[in-house]
């Protein structure tokens, strides 16, 4: 035991004042931004695109590829690498691949900041707007395991309660996104890029002095991983969610389309030039590179120095106090911190941007006849406003009920979300016939079967549930597609193609 | 596995750099 642990609550303590207190700093000067819808949403134009490009890494790696994929890593072996594999480099490709097309069409459009505003304008349905904000809600899940991230670093590392540790989770996440806006979060998610990208480095560093063998420090560890159990260090395993090449090839799928996820494709949106979008994704490849590969590492490490941890999800917690020195410990712990509010204030963002703009604003001249447009643009913002506390109080009502695994509960709830909304998100820039009766019959046939398959356990393995929920809506918006598409639906893609 | 996790790290990044090159880089 390196730490001291009053020195370090202290440490860490001081050290997260100062941080948000540089936060508030930055809030403050963006605060000229955020009173407009867009504004709010996305900051757009007033921040370098490579600053961008670490803020879209930092965003993709939240405390799923920093608490929770290591403990699947701690509790499988390396057959879960196959996952942090596909977050570079299948997410990176698919980047490439949509971030032009989706950034062309966004700008085709005017001014849209959200996600359902884009597929209502693509498929001119104010219906498919207020259902894909409807379905964003499940990403309420996805902060509950940021919450409960939080809470697993604060039981381990200071020794709060479980419950008291997702409580106080909720309440700095809160002051976090209330202290800043969205003008703080690009720059902030910037600057926390690179303090992620460091503690991943010192992460693998560290394995010289805690798993030794000098240059053949992975060879080291593979073979004390094979001691503990054979299939450790397997392709396959056995044992986990990584079990079978079509389940590792579904991964890759999974991964393929979560660049999709509707927070991070609000990142794209912000740049304000074609030509920044080269620096922006080449930016965004190297910082993702460094902080989704190698921090799952520690995870294998973990299991090899302390193999007897009550949870698995405490692996990478654990690793840094008991092998760093107090000080850089803090460092590194506030640096898992970050990772985790750089994805939960993105997450609350574009979940309250929903319903302020996609819901609420959509919705309401529909009840109130005769609101005038600035009227409207205030309350949306009021709405989404108060829709942050209410989402933070839900989410730690769901909280409280720890989860077994952190990662496959994340997992969850961005693939419900994913297999509703690949098929019109790519249909759409590539075929002609996509109309929104298909949208909408893919949104609600993808996510639908989704749910079932996993809750019924019609298909066990999630990420298989979730490639053939995909399957099920791409097939069903074709069929519609073909059938509703007129004359008059090809002439209205091609003139807004024009 | 870890060393071929490391190989497959390498071909995507030249995969990637290759894309990118095609795409978005300046002529």
């Amino acid at each position: 035991m390196l730490v001291d642990s009053s020195f370090l609550q202290w440490t860490i303590i001081s050290i997260l004042i100062i941080y948000f207190g540089y936060i508030f700093w930055i809030g403050k000067r963006g605060k000229v931004h955020s009173q407009s819808m867009v504004g709010f949403a996305t900051a757009r134009g007033k921040v370098s695109p490579l600053l961008v490009g670490a803020s879209f890494a930092a965003t993709y790696s939240s405390a799923n590829l920093f608490i929770g994929v290591p403990g699947l890593a701690y509790e499988y072996g390396t057959s879960v690498l196959w996952y942090t594999l596909g977050c570079f480099g299948v997410s990176w490709v698919g980047l490439l691949i949509f971030a032009k097309m989706f950034w062309r069409y966004g700008k085709k459009f005017g001014k849209i900041s959200t996600v359902p505003e884009w597929l209502g304008r693509r498929y001119n349905s104010k219906a498919l707007q207020v259902l894909v904000s409807l379905l964003i809600l499940f990403n309420v899940y996805y902060i509950v395991g940021q919450n409960v991230g939080l809470a697993t670093i604060f039981e381990t590392v200071i020794g709060i309660p479980y419950f008291w540790g997702t409580i106080i989770g909720v309440t700095i996440t809160i002051v976090y996104i209330g202290l800043g806006g969205a003008f703080a979060q690009m720059i902030t998610d910037g600057v926390q890029g690179v303090l992620m990208a460091i503690t991943s480095i010192l992460i693998v560093v560290s394995f010289f002095w805690t798993i030794g063998g000098g240059f053949n420090v992975f060879g080291e560890l593979t073979d004390r991983l094979a001691a503990i159990d054979p299939d450790l260090i397997s392709f396959i395993g056995e044992n986990g969610p990584y079990n079978s090449v079509m389940a590792i090839l579904a991964v890759q799928f999974l991964l393929f389309s979560f660049i999709l996820m509707p927070h991070l494709l609000n990142k794209i949106l912000s740049i304000e030039k074609e030509e920044d979008l080269a620096p922006f994704t080449l930016s965004a490849g190297a910082v993702l590179f460094v902080i989704s590969t190698l921090m799952v590492l520690g995870g294998l490490a973990a299991r090899v120095l302390y193999p007897n941890l009550s949870s698995p999800d405490a692996a990478i917690p654990t690793y840094v106090i008991e092998s760093f020195p107090t000080i850089i410990a803090a460092f590194m712990i506030v640096g898992i911190i970050s990772a985790i509010l750089s994805s939960t204030d993105a997450l609350y963002l574009g979940v309250t941007t929903s319903i302020g703009n996609d819901f609420f604003r959509v919705l309401a001249p529909l009840f109130k006849k005769g609101i005038s447009p600035e009227q409207l643009e205030q309350q949306a913002v009021k709405v989404a406003k108060g829709a942050l506390v209410v989402v933070g109080l839900w989410s730690l009502y769901i909280s409280f009920d720890r989860p077994d695994s952190l990662s496959i509960m994340i997992q969850f709830s961005f693939s419900a979300i994913l297999s509703g909304i690949l098929a019109p998100i790519s249909l759409g820039y590539f075929w002609k016939k996509a109309t929104n009766y298909g949208a909408i019959a893919a949104v609600i046939t993808g996510s639908a079967l989704y749910v079932v398959f996993t809750q019924f356990n019609v298909i066990e393995n999630i990420y298989l549930a979730m490639f053939f929920a995909s399957l099920a809506s791409f097939a069903v918006m074709i069929v519609i597609g073909l059938f509703t598409a007129n004359e008059k639906h090809s002439e209205l893609v091609l003139k807004k193609a024009n | 596995m870890i060393l071929t996790y490391f190989l497959l790290i390498a071909f995507f990044w030249l995969s990637g750099l290759a894309i990118w090159a095609k795409f978005y880089k300046k002529s």
